[in-house]
């Protein structure tokens, strides 16, 4: 078994099962019918990788099993919250009655136990869904820590704290293969450069979103570390962080292309904010391209989906007054057709140069 | 493949050195000696909208106001624009004050209209108060004499509003206010020596320009005072769990970061 992830495993389970159900379809149609002996040898090596899979990673074998999956994902998801939620509360309910000392040595504790707690189930379960839970509590323990030493010595509010938890939200999500910890650290870094840029501008850290262009350099860094880090155990990372650069560029963007107030370029209004309206066309219609040529879906989706948004924002720019609602709706629901007709035929072309591409 | 052993250890050194740097900050703040010490009582410093029965942590907040552009009718408040905050302020606190004054681009001005740091000067019960206490008591003489020469159910409220402003500042309104602003700590402390009755802190500038007949009024708001929080450890928490008047020695440290070294019950209202 040469299979290192979680993720490559459930990938071959299902290439496997969609495999055997071809391959009765093809007997069915009397295309292709395999012998017996065949039959038998390919059929017990799939069911011995299956097993070792199911062992090592606890894999959905079925779609059945994928359903119970999903369901535990939610699961899991909300049961970090609300134990998040819960020690947080915890925290508040009782730290009054504390000496200085004690609540310092609580705060300091409660991410390090949690952080061998994390570990240790994660060497335990393979389902992951435990230590994914185990990992976010940890994470959000980490934040109370820094938060609440903030409050009880009165520290002047600083965005360097976001850094530790951008770094520790990095190290569990590449240690567990957690992804929503990644998000957390992504969420974390993009906030922390975006202040940085914003002081290195002159202006109070907190105010940062004043100036949405200060999250450019925040995406660039998202954009570029998938390029420069190999993420050969974690195949679905690389995705996240193309997602979330890409949203910060369109979003910005987005919010510039009505706001030309905050730009830091000098000029006039309109000219700037059409400037980013037709930028935001051109770099979405960009984006789309490179997800086509790279077979990013994540990008092509975003893509699709900011040049839609600027193009409806464009239409209720032009036609909200003064057109009849029926017909501005109407103009809108053509705009999608006209989209699924670009799109389908992009993908037929796909089709055909994957086609040539195998002949 | 990392080992759990690494991972642990790596987050652990994280989780430790996060703590110790601040922590080391803290102590930092703390060493001697202090920049500045202030003894406040229940005026100055108020029970914070953070004390709920889900949080069993007590806070007070610094109650401070400013001594605002006079109006036709006295007004003192935290959120009106000080006097001393002007157009040769707004210059020495880095403000472009030529880009706030063009009217024909509110881009311009937005842009140099978001709020900027600046060093802040608290005064205890001087100069600021003492003035304020006396508008108060002219404002309330002024009521009284309009009164007595027209004796309507207008001016009695008048005058009652005026006696009840005049007793709230002698007996219950903060007696903190926010003198001035600057950008170098030695500079300010060099101007201000009392560090006893002068407490200086981070905060907010936000600037602010009107139009008049072609003539620009530059003024600004104080956004913001970072250390206008402070935590009640548990040795003083008996303190302040009933509503008995207080006095709290509040220190000011090398990061201008305060906190309580002093709080007792006291006997009567000053």
């Amino acid at each position: 078994m040469d299979t290192s992830s979680r993720q490559e495993a459930q990938q071959r389970a299902d290439q496997i099962r969609v495999f055997q159900l071809e391959l009765d379809n093809l007997a069915r149609e009397g295309v292709v019918t395999l012998s017996d002996a065949q039959r038998e040898q390919i059929g017990s090596h799939h069911h011995r990788l299956l097993e070792q899979y199911a062992h090592a990673f606890d894999i959905d074998k079925d779609s059945k099993a994928s359903q119970l999956s999903l369901g535990m994902r939610i699961a899991s998801l909300f049961g970090a919250l609300a134990l998040s939620a819960s020690i947080f509360f915890l925290f508040y309910q009782f730290w009054g009655w504390f000496t200085t000392s004690v609540q310092v040595v609580i705060l300091i504790a409660a991410p390090l136990i949690m952080l061998a707690l994390t570990l240790l189930i994660q060497g335990k379960d393979h389902t992951g869904y435990f230590a994914k839970l185990a990992g976010l509590v940890t994470f959000a323990c980490f934040v109370l820590n820094i938060t609440m030493l903030g409050q009880i010595f009165n520290i002047t509010p600083s965005d360097k704290a976001l850094l530790p938890w951008a770094a520790l939200s990095f190290l569990l999500a590449y240690a567990c293969g957690i992804r929503l910890l990644l998000v957390a650290g992504i969420l974390c870094m993009i906030a922390y450069v975006a202040a940085r840029t914003g002081t290195w501008g002159g202006m109070y850290w907190l105010s940062f979103g004043q100036r949405p262009e200060n999250f450019f350099p925040a995406a660039a860094l998202l954009l570029l570390i998938p390029h420069f880090v190999p993420h050969r155990r974690y195949a679905d990372f690389p995705a996240m962080y193309r997602v979330f650069g890409w949203l910060t560029v369109f979003l910005s963007m987005l919010v510039m292309a009505h706001w030309g107030d905050a730009s830091y370029l000098d000029g006039n209004v309109n000219f700037i904010e059409g400037s980013y309206q037709v930028a935001g066309f051109v770099i979405a219609a960009f984006a789309v391209w490179l997800g086509v040529r790279k077979h990013w879906p994540e990008v092509i989706n975003t893509g699709v989906t900011f040049f839609i948004i600027f193009l409806y924002t464009k239409l209720f720019d032009w036609w909200w007054e003064s057109m009849p609602k029926y017909l501005f709706f109407l103009v809108l629901g053509l705009v999608a057709v006209l989209f699924l007709v670009v799109l389908k035929r992009l993908r037929a072309s796909n089709y055909k140069s994957l086609k040539g591409e195998s002949i | 493949m990392i080992k759990r052993s690494h991972t642990f250890f790596a987050g652990a050194a994280l989780i430790l050195l996060s703590n110790a740097v601040a922590l080391s900050g803290v102590a930092y703040n703390r060493s001697e000696p202090i920049e500045s010490q202030l003894t406040l009582t229940q005026r100055e410093l108020q029970h914070s909208y953070r004390n709920t029965k889900d949080n069993s942590g007590i806070t007070l907040n610094l109650n401070w106001r400013v001594a605002q552009i006079k109006h036709e009718e006295y007004a003192v408040g935290r959120w009106g624009m000080p006097s001393w905050l002007d157009q040769a302020k707004l210059i020495e606190l880095g403000f472009d004050v030529n880009t706030l004054a063009a009217s024909d681009e509110y881009r311009s001005r937005y842009k140099e209209a978001l709020p900027r740091e600046a060093l802040l000067v608290l005064e205890l019960s001087d100069a600021a108060y003492q003035q304020t206490l006396q508008q108060a008591k002219e404002d309330m003489e002024l009521a009284q004499r309009l009164l007595a020469e027209n004796p309507s159910e207008e001016f009695k409220r008048r005058s009652k509003y005026a006696e009840e402003k005049y007793a709230d500042e002698q007996q219950t309104s903060s007696r903190l206010f926010v003198i001035d602003a600057g950008l170098n700590l030695e500079v300010l402390r060099a101007k201000y020596t009392d560090r006893k009755r002068y407490a200086i802190v981070h905060g907010l500038i936000r600037p602010s320009v009107t139009h008049d007949k072609g003539v620009s009024k530059f003024g600004g708001y104080i956004s913001e005072l970072h250390a206008d929080a402070v935590n009640v450890p548990l040795a003083y928490r008996s303190v302040f769990e009933n509503d008995a008047p207080y006095d709290v020695t509040v220190a000011f440290g090398k990061r201008l970061e305060p906190w309580i070294t002093a709080a007792t019950k006291h006997p009567a209202l000053k």
